[in-house]
């Protein structure tokens, strides 16, 4: 049976009945904002900025994964504000605090918290946030007001724990490279500087791998860091995501030195009842395993779920008993984010210190919505404590708390329109965010989707409500009628890029208010940046483009000229130019310039020094938020690179289609090393290509078009400001 | 504009268009491969709905086979080729949510008036009262919950999207042979529960 081949008549029948009896709704306005969210938060977290070297220098492939590492894990959680809090080392300490009333936070007052990737909440009061910028915000009054933004030290964050106001940590691992420096980075100053030590390395170069990554601080001097190289066999009929390769190492001095675990626990996920008792689950052959810690991760034991579980289960969450009985309370696994929302699941419980595991009770949804349900986060503490939430198909949701383990459960209060996610500092406290869409229905709401941070402080039996920045949905409109969107009610066809550009030309008549002019993919709006007569400015820019093009004015606090004088005067440091203070720290800047969107100079550095974006910062000495900086974190730049003339030997048997070509790949012999760049290098037939690459052995491979087979193979060793010709021959 | 060294062809969809500092009017990779993602949205959505027989679950795997997609997107490499590299993603997605459907069964309602919610219902209500293209659709339903996920997806890629066998195989990442036996055995369970509609 192929293309040509005719169907039977049973076949026939069967066409026409599935065409005639499958026919698909319209696809949702949402999944296709969702899209577009994506897509956009991609492309902006990826905006190449002018380079001043021939290629900026990256380690390992463009830091999507890093970026996008929150979304990738549930796509969702793209929009999903605050929705990757995570829990602080004293998350269990707090039980039974007294409730400090949360002051009345102003509604609709503009804040510039970014949206939120990930965080710590360490007290009450005190919380870490790593914002969509890639820079930390700390508050350190419940969340009404945060303080920063201070730069991360480097790229590719994987998660990051603060003990308190001063003290943290933070993990960082690229993905996908081969023998990948897993970093961790202690500061004691609340971010301004910090101190990094390489624990190990951890590879996970082929296509499909993925690195997972836990850190686990268990009181101010013992911690844990696990890694995994994992890889899914969802298209090899296997049973999911099973881990390749384990490693893991501890301190017991803060961080300073670490100590790597001789036979490290896998697991991709971690959950903590108390800072000393944690459990891992994973999937080996066979089924799932589990590890149980009872001294903040110094030791595992191994143990198996029950026989019956041949999948691994979502497991809700880790707990401990009122006698102090381990208990894991489970669904049935699937994909789901939650599926207690909408499954029955089982308590498990371990008595033998987590060598087996036995059914201690069943745990029913609180609510049966069947398939249209979808659940949140969830929190649990000793006693059998849970709290969770759910809705049935749209929202508002309820949050539903138990006090047995799932046995029975009491619902709490229906939460604000439109949560998203939710993080528990403990029985009182909780911060989650959401998209506020409640201001969807009036007609001239565009964008209607305000990012929010919610607030509780007793128990969820009230929530307070802050609107945050967030670069999937910026310039919200203010009060100011100069910031309100301007949107036709019958749209009509415009180009924007044309109108962006009329906007820009218009913009650079007032140099002096003129602050930049970009295009919101996830409005389709532009928006144009003035730090003064906003309305005047809009009402102009409408004269010239037409009042059907949705325009947006936003309040800008450096004029584009300003943020050019000040790349002016950085270009004179840029690139191998390096002046004496540059080559101190060491540090490159390889990259520079503006962001209309966030209205700063962005600078791109490449050093191994983790206080390099706050050195260059001080140096440069300009008003706070004029200038961005972000490292690398590894100083690739500064390595003595050659280049790699490739060109390529085609026998007679082989057939090259005209236009034909092969990609580049380039293989380093160890670690640290870098070549080719994030662009991608290809070679024709009978030309040559110069692939930069730092010193070193390599192998290099040419990599047909489209199926990703290696056709053919060298190897060379490359010296500093010196070209080797490679001819590789094409089997 | 980022260009190669001389010699080299570059990777991708990189289309420079200007390189003044602040200028909008800038296309790169991702934003190309955004435009290419946007095209196929209707399409992936309508294949996932076919497959998974839910709009709630066809609109979670699009997102997750999008967001698969940005991340896997070095690996495509020719833009003509996005259709079908991006087909075996969904496809991929969609059979891991029927299969992990299939380890924890959720009893989908019957849905008296079908189609008002998207949904495809699972389970045979009286057909008698009801108009002939719900009937239709019912059984259609009834049948496809009966097959496991590799059946269904076979079944609906070959009579649903018409695609060819070898299509198939190329979508689901098994041998042609595999591709038919699997048919095979999908007819077999089909027809009966087909035989009586209308």
């Amino acid at each position: 049976m192929t293309a040509d081949e005719p169907m039977t008549q049973q076949e026939r029948t069967l066409r026409e009945r599935l065409q005639a009896g499958l026919v698909p709704p319209s696809t949702p306005d949402r999944l296709l904002l969702t899209l577009d969210a994506i897509a956009d938060h991609a492309v902006r977290a990826e905006r190449p900025r002018r380079r001043l070297l021939d290629h900026a220098p990256s380690f390992g492939r463009p830091g999507l994964a890093g970026r996008l590492r929150v979304g990738l894990a549930v796509v969702a959680a793209i929009v999903i504000v605050a929705g990757a809090l995570t829990l602080g080392s004293s998350f269990w300490g707090q039980q039974g605090v007294a409730a400090t009333p949360f002051p009345a936070l102003p509604s609709a007052a503009p804040h510039p918290l970014p949206m939120i990737n990930q965080g710590a909440w360490v007290s009450p009061d005190v919380a870490w946030v790593e914002a969509s910028d890639d820079q930390l915000y700390l508050t350190d009054d419940g969340g009404m007001t945060w303080s920063g933004p201070r730069p991360l030290p480097a790229m590719y964050l994987r998660e990051i724990g603060f003990r308190d106001a001063s003290n943290g940590w933070a993990v960082f691992a690229p993905q996908q490279v081969e023998q990948a420096p897993v970093d961790v980075y202690l500061t004691h100053d609340g971010g301004r500087s910090w101190s990094k030590t390489t624990v190990g390395t951890i590879s996970s170069a082929v296509d499909g791998h993925m690195v997972g990554l836990t850190l686990h601080f268990s009181d101010a001097e013992h911690g844990v860091v696990l890694a995994g190289d994992y890889v899914s066999l969802a298209g090899g009929g296997g049973m999911g995501i099973v881990p390749m390769t384990c490693l893991g190492w501890t301190t017991g001095d803060g961080g300073a030195t670490w100590r790597q675990l001789t036979d490290a626990p896998c697991a991709l996920h971690d959950w903590w009842a108390t800072p000393q008792v944690g459990v891992l689950l994973s999937v080996e052959t066979g089924g799932p395993e589990t590890w149980l810690t009872t001294d903040g991760g110094e030791t595992w034991t191994k143990g198996r779920l029950p026989a019956d579980m041949t999948s691994a289960p979502e497991v809700l969450v880790f707990t401990l008993a009122a006698d102090g009985t381990p208990r894991l309370v489970t669904a049935p696994g699937g994909g789901t984010a939650d599926p207690i929302t909408t499954h029955a699941g089982s308590a498990l419980e371990t008595r033998d210190g987590g060598r087996t595991w036995a059914v201690a009770h069943d745990v029913a949804p609180p609510e049966d919505h069947g398939a249209a349900s979808s659940g949140g986060s969830a929190a649990a503490g000793p006693d059998d404590w849970l709290i969770t939430w759910m809705r049935g198909g749209v929202a508002p949701a309820t949050l539903y708390e138990t006090q047995d383990a799932g046995r029975t459960w009491r619902e709490v209060t229906t939460l604000p329109n439109g949560l998203q996610g939710l993080r528990w500092l403990d029985r009182l406290h909780a911060i989650g965010g959401g998209l506020d869409d409640s201001g969807c229905s009036r007609p001239d709401a565009t964008p209607c989707h305000v990012p929010t941070l919610l607030l509780t402080n007793d128990g969820g039996e009230t929530w307070h409500g802050l609107p945050i920045e967030d670069p999937l949905f910026p310039a919200r409109p203010t009060a100011s009628p100069a910031a309100t969107p301007t949107a036709t009610p019958t749209a009509m066809p415009f180009d924007s890029e044309q109108a962006a550009l009329i906007a820009r030309g218009y913009g650079e008549t007032v140099p002096n208010e003129y602050g930049g002019v970009y295009l919101d993919q996830s409005t389709g709006h532009v928006v144009v940046l003035f730090t003064a007569n906003l309305e005047q400015h809009r009402q102009a820019i409408l004269d010239k483009i037409g009042a059907s093009v949705p325009l947006e004015v936003r309040q800008a606090k450096y004029t584009m000229v300003k943020l050019l004088a000040l790349q002016e005067r950085i270009s004179s440091d840029m690139g191998s130019k390096q002046p004496a203070w540059l080559k101190a720290i060491p540090a490159m800047l390889i990259g520079s310039g503006p962001d209309e969107m966030h209205n700063w100079l962005a600078i791109e550095a490449s050093s191994a020094n983790p206080d390099a974006p706050a050195l260059i910062l001080a140096h440069y000495d300009v008003p706070a938020g004029m200038l961005h900086v972000s490292s690398d974190g590894t100083g690739v730049a500064l390595m003595p690179r050659g280049w790699v003339d490739v060109s390529v030997s085609v026998p007679a048997s082989v057939t090259v289609p005209p236009g034909g070509s092969w990609d580049i790949e380039m293989v380093p012999d160890g670690p640290g090393l870098w070549g080719g760049g994030d662009i991608g290098y290809g070679v024709e037939p009978g030309k040559s290509a110069a692939v930069p690459a730092t010193e070193g052995g390599w192998t290099v491979r040419l990599i047909a078009c489209c199926d990703a087979t290696v056709v053919g193979t060298g190897h060379v060793t490359v010296m500093a400001g010196g070209h080797v010709p490679l001819v590789v021959t094409v089997r | 504009m980022v260009v190669a060294d001389t010699g080299a062809s570059m990777r991708g969809l990189l289309v420079g268009l200007g390189d003044t500092p602040g200028a909008v009017a800038r296309v790169t990779a991702d934003e190309a491969f955004a435009a290419l993602t946007r095209r196929h949205v209707d399409a992936a959505f309508r294949l996932a709905w076919a497959i998974l027989g839910s709009t709630h679950d066809a609109e979670d795997a699009v997102q997750d086979a999008f967001a698969l997609a940005w991340r896997k997107r070095s690996s495509l490499r020719d833009p003509d080729r996005f259709e079908a590299w991006f087909g075996r993603i969904l496809v991929n997605v969609c059979r891991e949510r029927l299969r992990g459907r299939a380890r924890s069964p959720v009893r989908e309602l019957a849905v008296p008036s079908a189609g008002a919610t998207g949904d495809i219902p699972t389970e045979r209500p009286d057909t008698a009262a009801a108009p002939p293209d719900v009937g239709l659709r019912l059984a259609v339903g009834v049948a496809l919950a009966g097959l496991d996920a590799d059946h269904r997806i076979v079944v609906v890629l070959r009579y649903w999207a018409d695609l060819t066998v070898d299509e198939i195989a190329d979508r689901v990442g098994v041998p042609a042979g595999t591709v038919k036996s699997r048919l095979h055995y999908a007819l077999r369970a089909l027809g009966p529960l087909l035989e009586d509609v209308r």
